[in-house]
């Protein structure tokens, strides 16, 4: 479990005085093997959250956890980085090596994982990311997808327990979000993976257990889809956007139509329409 | 008077083993006041295509006028149309470089060599037009400002040199859902209003289907599809082939009618979708 307790954040501007609050006494809990949905609008402080989930930030005030243990502490701050591996939004950003298998060997080599165990990690992170065909090849040569997808494998290889990912599509074209989103429901489902996601696409929110809407440093609005993507015109106040279907089923319901407050993906649209045309 | 475009074909590291067709025959006219889209999947063709359009890239074969000048001739003047065809590129605020707000939209109108108040007046203007309150971020560093103010930031310099037409590339990548929204009022104020011409770059139909009136769709360097709204949708399974996704709503209507309910195809938005279903139900109930 990650706990995430009264945490604030503040970055300093130059000067002493000038601060800015990017987290304001943020407390949440990230259950073991959940997958959580973060959204807000930029500067909401989505990305600084997640940046305190490993340590690469640490807290102004409050403490994170990770599976008991304190960011703070500097001796166990590797171990916790082992547990928490971090996907960032540009694929082009994070890819060390000339090789597929070498990236993705890169982090369990530098904490000392015998060369047989690494074989098998990599062989087996790559597998669970569909890119065993790729191994060979020279990154730059992929689509994004492919290299977010190496990325996510990079973290399997360390054994990575939990996994964030700060907005892992929003380069990528429709095709390489359908393959990480893919990647990312099937991790979770299938290998228990714990998995962050924060992201500005509602459709790959609606796809969580528990969505938690970030606004100005705090965290606003938290639930499962069906409860927070009701909220039409918060969500609109809140500069984010409400999924199409979702919306067309508010104002259906509006009209007095009775449409199920679940009511995310189109097949469950034409059901409920149905009897009505 | 137009955009046109005549047989263009753009070749990658021509006469080399590693020769790419990046651009295979494409003929296509743009004419003024339109707000077009062009859309396709990443590598398909779409940004060498207009990079064309103010002679930053040469044809390999083919022709480009601009009001029936051939811009790649001789001796015409490159400054001339890049002035009156303005291009916003991906990530512009990567761009940006001066001190000052002001100093960086002011950058092209002085290199055209204006007078220092119509300068000024050029600056306020665009910030205006961008959203942006002149006297609160004149002076402010452009690097002090949130992602999306940059944005605007960087799309007030090329809107300074008051062009007839604006190609913008991808303009709402990375930006949130509130930073689109005024992204795209903006290009509809300026077509509109202020009657540019917009070429909008995207690979993203939603966003595409809420502004523009023609669609052109590329893939692997060709045409694949052009026309209205509602002649590229009506074409699903062509698009879904090319790892293109219709709106949402717009699949729901298209699932309707394969069930066998009566229901329009041409609806792109929620607020469209209500009004059609509605109007459905009162006149079966009616009759």
């Amino acid at each position: 479990m990650i706990e995430i307790k009264d945490l604030v954040h503040y970055y300093y501007m130059g000067e002493e005085e000038e601060r800015l609050k990017a987290l304001d006494e943020v407390t949440l809990e990230i259950r073991e093997g959940e997958f959580l949905a973060i959204i807000g609008a930029n500067g909401s402080g989505k990305s600084t959250l997640a940046k305190h989930l490993n340590g690469l930030l640490l807290p102004s005030e409050g403490n994170v956890l990770v599976d008991g243990v304190n960011t703070r502490d500097e001796k166990t701050i590797w171990e916790i980085r082992q547990r928490v591996g971090m996907v960032f939004q540009n694929p082009d950003n994070q890819i060390v090596a000339a090789m597929v298998e070498e990236d993705v060997a890169f982090g369990p080599e530098n904490i000392g994982v015998p060369s047989p165990q690494i074989k098998l990690r990599v062989n087996d992170a790559l597998r669970v990311v569909g890119m065993e065909k790729w191994r060979k090849y020279p990154p730059h040569l992929l689509s994004g997808g492919q290299k977010q997808r190496v990325a996510i494998a990079g973290a399997l290889a360390m054994g990575s327990k939990y996994l964030v990912l700060d907005e892992p599509t929003a380069m990528l074209d429709p095709v390489g979000r359908r393959e990480v989103l893919h990647t990312i429901k099937q991790l979770n489902q299938e290998q228990g993976m714990t998995v962050v996601l924060i992201t500005h696409f509602m459709e790959e929110a609606v796809e969580a257990e528990r969505v938690v809407v970030m606004e100005k440093g705090k965290s606003v609005l938290e639930g499962p889809p069906e409860q927070v993507f009701i909220q039409v015109e918060k969500l609109k106040e809140l500069r984010l956007d409400v999924p199409p279907i979702t919306e067309l089923a508010s104002l259906l319901r509006s009209e007095g139509l009775d449409i199920p407050l679940n009511t995310f993906r189109i097949d469950e649209m034409v059901k409920a329409l149905c009897p009505y045309l | 008077m137009s955009i046109l475009v005549e047989n263009l074909t753009h070749l990658y590291s021509e006469n080399t083993p590693l020769e790419v067709v990046a651009l295979d025959e494409i003929s296509l006219e743009i004419e003024p006041g339109e707000f077009i889209g062009i859309i396709g999947q990443t590598g398909s063709g779409k940004s060498t295509l207009v990079q064309h359009f103010n002679g930053l890239l040469k044809p390999s074969q083919g022709k480009i006028y601009l009001e029936g000048q051939d811009i790649n001739l001789k001796g015409v003047n490159l400054r001339l149309i890049r002035q009156r065809i303005g291009m916003i590129f991906q990530y512009p605020e990567q761009q940006l470089f001066e001190e000052t707000v002001f100093a960086d939209v002011a950058f092209g109108p002085r290199n055209l060599g204006l007078k220092e108040d119509e300068i000024s007046q050029r600056v306020e203007e665009a910030l205006s037009l961008v959203g942006l309150d002149f006297i609160q971020v004149k002076d402010r560093s452009p690097f002090q400002l949130s992602g999306g103010q940059r944005r605007r930031v960087a799309i007030a310099g090329v809107l300074a040199m008051k062009p007839d037409y604006l190609i913008l590339d991808e303009p709402t990548a990375n930006l949130d859902p509130g930073g689109r929204d005024e992204i795209l009022a903006l290009l509809e104020q300026l077509n509109r209003g202020e009657k540019v011409t917009i070429i909008l770059v995207s690979h993203s139909m939603e966003e595409i289907a809420q502004v523009v009136n023609r669609l052109v769709v590329i893939h692997q360097g060709k045409i694949i599809t052009a026309g209205s709204l509602f002649d590229v949708f009506s074409q699903e399974g062509k698009l879904e082939e090319i790892g293109l996704s219709l709106p949402q709503i717009t699949i729901l209507m298209h699932r309707l009618r394969q069930a066998g309910k009566q229901i329009a195809a041409d609806i792109f938005t929620p607020e469209q979708a209500v009004k059609e279903i509605i109007s459905r139900i009162r006149g079966k109930n009616y009759v």
